[in-house]
């Protein structure tokens, strides 16, 4: 064996080599003197090195902690925004499954003025928004009730969910926007800075029924109403249109045309609402709500904790809260607009969705 | 604290610890680690925000209670924070050698600090804190790990360490001898 090196020699004396490269080193050592006197002088340094830093360990170990209040805050604050982060996600994951179930709803109507009959399908589009308000108890028992039909509920399995398509997202040049079937909007001072618009595509939902599980469930629920069985296989299709976004450090604004529900035609989807609303699991707040809801075919609901119906220049939306982060829905001549706060941004999203132009 | 937040931030909390546990474990390690801190980068500044920083991503884990030895974790994670901030260490040592001297304070600091510093500050930033680490009591291998490099190479890097102050001290010894000044890097920026 040659010369170990220095560093070898260290994690010698420190015994952190191997047992076999231990007893290498050492017979090595007591064969030559060289090495010994390094190993010597590491020694030497390392007690240097102890009287040196030593003192100065003892002394930081009796440092004056500085008042920590403030980090105290700011752990929270910024455990909290990224913990909202993960909320926020979650709510948008929630809000996916309800507008699912709602748009779902909003096709369950029989339509006032049926289309002529022989048409495949009955197309609606969304041209109203409103709210249902439930608070997080409220919620709570919603699922809790549904459990005591079925603890492990499993949405596959009451229907088939796809998902056709990508999500995409690209960046749009001035020419683009300007070649857009509709007039984007922004709000005040967006368009005079450098703010990049991307154009978001979504995949369409198809949702088809399984109505012998679910009329199970209903049963089991304690519901008198059943879903009609000429539903079974019959497939739901939910177009969301190309969305135009802005993103700025305040908040996220998204626009395009309003989605659309196509449902199959021969379906008598009056049971279906009734049904829906007949089953015991609505807390009577909600029901309320969902009853007075007189137009469901052609209203995008908005379900969320202390939602409230607001005014942007005569056009009517819903605000709603969670946790600190706004959202503001509303729909406008065919186009829908989204405007959601950026966690932690104080920005007043209704203020600046007064201001578009 | 600002009680309207507290709420919240209990309820955010709660999947964890309770805000009252949070708080207390806050208040428990937070003067041991930030002494850790200040003594690993000797400025009292950086030793709070990386301390901050070390509770920051404590706080962010799912699940606490799968770490036997929370006080160990967050050692750890500040160490290797320490030595991430060399290269803004880096730099704020070029800035201070371009300003005036009107412009910097000399810093009430203890004897210990001073002579130590002067010695160290001729190693690289990283050397310098897995010399302190070591003269701490941490393993190679949580040097290493903090360091981010394999045990092996910690031998190396501590023997050179060990090389550099030994000699370092003996110049500063013979600078004291012939009266010359102490160097300019023991100095922070004031303003």
């Amino acid at each position: 064996m040659g010369c170990p090196d220095q560093g070898k020699l260290l994690l010698y004396m420190d015994k952190e080599l191997t047992e076999h490269e231990m007893l290498q080193t050492e017979l090595h050592l007591k064969t030559c003197p060289d090495c010994r006197l390094v190993l010597q002088d590491l020694h030497l340094d390392l007690e240097l090195a102890r009287n040196l830093i030593g003192p100065w360990q003892k002394q930081a170990e009796m440092a004056p902690v500085p008042d920590n209040r403030q980090a105290w805050d700011s752990i929270n604050r910024q455990v909290l925004v990224r913990k909202r982060g993960n909320k926020y996600m979650k709510i948008k994951k929630w809000a996916v499954a309800c507008s699912l179930v709602l748009a779902f709803g909003m096709v369950l109507t029989v339509p006032s003025l049926r289309a002529a009959a022989g048409n495949l399908l009955q197309v609606f589009r969304v041209d109203k928004v409103s709210s249902i308000s439930l608070s997080q108890d409220e919620m709570k028992q919603i699922s809790e009730a549904i459990k005591s039909g079925d603890p492990n509920i499993d949405f596959n399995n009451y229907g088939k969910f796809e998902s056709i398509g990508q999500q995409s997202s690209s960046e749009l040049t001035a020419e683009q926007v300007k070649a857009l079937a509709f007039a984007v909007k922004l709000p005040e001072g967006a368009w005079d800075a450098q703010n990049k618009l991307t154009l978001d595509k979504f995949p369409e939902m198809r949702v088809t029924p399984k109505v012998e599980k679910i009329n199970q469930l209903l049963t089991a629920l304690g519901s008198t109403e059943l879903m009609p069985a000429s539903l079974d296989g019959k497939t739901f299709a939910i177009k969301t249109n190309d969305m135009v976004t802005l993103r700025t450090p305040g908040y996220i604004l998204s626009q395009g045309l309003a989605p659309t529900v196509d449902a199959p035609d021969d379906v008598d989807v009056n049971r279906l609402v009734q049904a829906m609303l007949a089953v015991p699991i609505w807390p009577e707040n909600v029901e309320r709500q969902m009853r007075a809801i007189d137009d469901w075919q052609h209203t995008l609901v908005v379900p969320g904790a202390d939602a409230k119906k607001v005014d942007i220049n005569g056009v009517p939306g819903v605000l709603s809260q969670a946790d600190g982060i706004s959202q503001l829905v509303w729909q406008d001549q065919g186009i829908l607009f989204l405007m959601v706060n950026q966690p932690g941004s104080s920005t007043d999203i209704l203020q600046a969705a007064r201001s578009m132009r | 604290m600002v009680n309207e937040g507290r709420s919240k931030e209990g309820r955010v909390l709660k999947t964890r610890f309770s805000e009252k546990d949070s708080r207390e474990f806050f208040e428990n390690e937070y003067p041991p680690l930030y002494r850790y801190a200040f003594y690993l980068t000797g400025e009292q500044g950086l030793a709070e925000d990386i301390c901050q920083e070390a509770f920051i991503r404590w706080f962010s884990l799912e699940r606490t209670n799968e770490i036997e030895m929370p006080r160990a974790w967050l050692k750890k994670v500040l160490s290797r924070l320490a030595i991430s901030n060399y290269r803004h260490q880096k730099v704020r040592n070029a800035v201070e050698t371009r300003l005036a001297d009107d412009q910097i304070k000399y810093v009430d600091r203890g004897f210990e600090q001073l002579e130590v510093e002067d010695i160290l500050s001729h190693l690289p930033w990283r050397d310098q804190i897995l010399l302190k680490m070591k003269m701490a009591g941490s393993s190679y291998q949580e040097m290493a790990e903090a360091a981010g490099i394999a045990p092996g190479s910690v031998g190396t890097l501590l023997a050179r360490a060990y090389k550099k102050v030994r000699q370092e001290y003996s110049e500063e010894g013979r600078r004291q001898t012939h009266g010359m000044s102490r160097p300019g890097k023991i100095v922070t920026l004031h303003g």
